[in-house]
């Protein structure tokens, strides 16, 4: 994240405009000039910071070698598409949904599960998003891809964030940090106001646990290393998570979203709710963000 | 060569050191912790021989198997296709058969943790892998399925033998 920060600094200050000009170190007279365009458009487009936290689906996907421009072009048409029909909210890892999908064996026709969101993964249409509760002291994990067309509503009951991205450690974790009433009622969310942090530290069951949490770098975890057994501990790795992981530009740049990149799907999506709304098929705002008030 | 032991081990500090360096039969200090390191097999996805599963119906030998701390566990699985020194897996609503103290009985499956990148949309993974116990005609063994299973379940619900343990299901997750 730091090397991201690094980049995006350089690019909107004034003292690195090599990078935004393209130079070219081995021919500087064929360098492109002209300064870059994106600030401009980044303004324009009423660009939103936190792009790639509150549209993850709308990202590259991280292996740079999956990244095919014509297939992300028609998938993200098809999400756009979907995201007429089905209102998808916006939710990070840590808050807490409740998914309504069809089920032609019950009686009712559908399947409510309310569970909290562990993880979010890949990038376009194969989107997905597991909720994790217990019910009646058992633990049930539900993955659910986010266009999938039997999804018939997500609600997003309360809206915060956790302290990891990824918080498939609470199955070793105590019960009680994964259970969620099924009949909770949704916390509203002001419009403009920050996204909560919920800087929850869970206490974890007794070792052993599914995996080696202690070293993985997990914020959310009150001290893993300590009730983790002493077999792990007899190499006295603390972590694998290096500090120096942080400064590696390179894989920033592999991984990460660009700003061409953010403004582009962001052109598509205002595009695409302005035609939608000119043409009277809908009124209601298809992309909202929740902690910026649009006006 | 006794002597020699003998000496080594008077020079220790502790006592505990003592005891756990002689249990392991080796003379230099051990880390003091219960869990086996042996693995019978490396691990691996799904139900297969020896995956302890836990009994979700009201039935005694269920009961009896989790207050004596020995679960029951898989030894077959009732299903297609095997290679050499490899019995097919088991999933969520298969058969299977488990020895449970000291006794062999065919159980259906109800709840299977599935590894992450083998999850289905809107089907769901239990923490635990649960069973239901059947006996030798093949009714359940209890009266009443005791914990919630996955509405997946129902699509078996015109299958002879399944049909009665989802008739003592009162909770679908």
């Amino acid at each position: 994240m730091l090397g991201r920060q690094l980049v995006k600094s350089r690019r909107l200050t004034g003292t690195g405009l090599e990078l935004i000009r393209g130079a070219c170190s081995s021919k500087p007279e064929q360098a492109n000039t002209a300064p870059s365009e994106l600030p401009k458009k980044a303004k324009q487009l009423q660009h939103l910071e936190k792009f790639p936290e509150i549209f993850p689906d709308f990202g590259q996907s991280p292996v740079w070698n999956r990244r095919v421009a014509l297939r992300d072009e028609l998938e993200r048409a098809d999400m756009l598409e979907r995201r007429m029909q089905l209102d998808i909210p916006e939710f990070y890892v840590g808050s807490i949904l409740a998914v309504t999908s069809a089920d032609k064996n019950l009686a009712s026709r559908e399947h409510r599960f309310v569970g909290i969101c562990i993880r979010r993964e890949q990038e376009g249409l194969h989107h997905r998003f597991t909720l994790r509760n217990v019910v009646e002291g058992i633990g049930v994990e539900i993955m659910y891809e986010m266009y999938n067309p039997t999804i018939k509503k997500i609600e997003c009951l309360k809206l915060e964030k956790r302290l990891d991205n990824d918080l498939s450690y609470l199955i070793d974790a105590l019960p009680e940090y994964s259970t969620f009433d099924f009949n909770m009622e949704g916390v509203a969310h002001p419009a403009g106001t920050p996204i909560p942090v919920n800087s929850l530290k869970v206490k974890m069951k007794p070792a052993p646990w599914s995996s080696r949490w202690e070293i993985r770098g997990c914020q959310g975890i009150e001290d893993a290393w300590t009730a983790q057994t002493p077999y792990f501990k007899r190499k006295l790795h603390h972590t694998k998570m290096n500090d120096y992981l942080q400064y590696d530009l390179i894989h920033d740049y592999r991984t990460g979203s660009t700003l061409e990149h953010e403004l582009k799907v962001e052109e598509d999506m205002q595009k695409f709710e302005k035609s939608r709304h000119e043409a009277g098929l809908t009124r209601r705002r298809i992309f909202r963000s929740a902690a910026v008030a649009r006006t | 060569m006794l002597g020699i032991f003998s000496r080594i081990l008077q020079n220790r500090p502790c006592s505990s050191i003592v005891s756990a360096a002689s249990a392991s039969g080796r003379w230099w200090p051990q880390p003091e912790y219960e869990f086996s390191k042996h693995r019978t097999r490396a691990p691996t996805f799904g139900i297969h021989r020896r995956t302890r599963l836990m009994v979700v119906d009201n039935s005694t030998l269920g009961k009896e198997a989790h207050a004596s701390g020995k679960l029951a566990y898989c030894i077959h699985t009732y299903k297609q296709g095997k290679r050499p020194k490899h019995m097919p897996k088991a999933g969520l609503g298969d058969k299977i058969l488990v020895a449970i103290r000291g006794q062999m009985r065919k159980a259906y499956v109800v709840g299977a943790h599935v590894h992450r990148q083998m999850r289905q949309h809107g089907v769901p993974s239990t923490d635990t892998n649960n069973i239901v116990l059947l006996e030798e005609e093949g009714n359940p063994l209890g009266n009443r399925v005791m914990k919630p299973i996955p509405a997946k379940l129902l699509e078996k619900r015109d299958h002879a033998q399944f049909s009665k343990v989802l008739a003592l299901a009162n909770k679908y997750i």
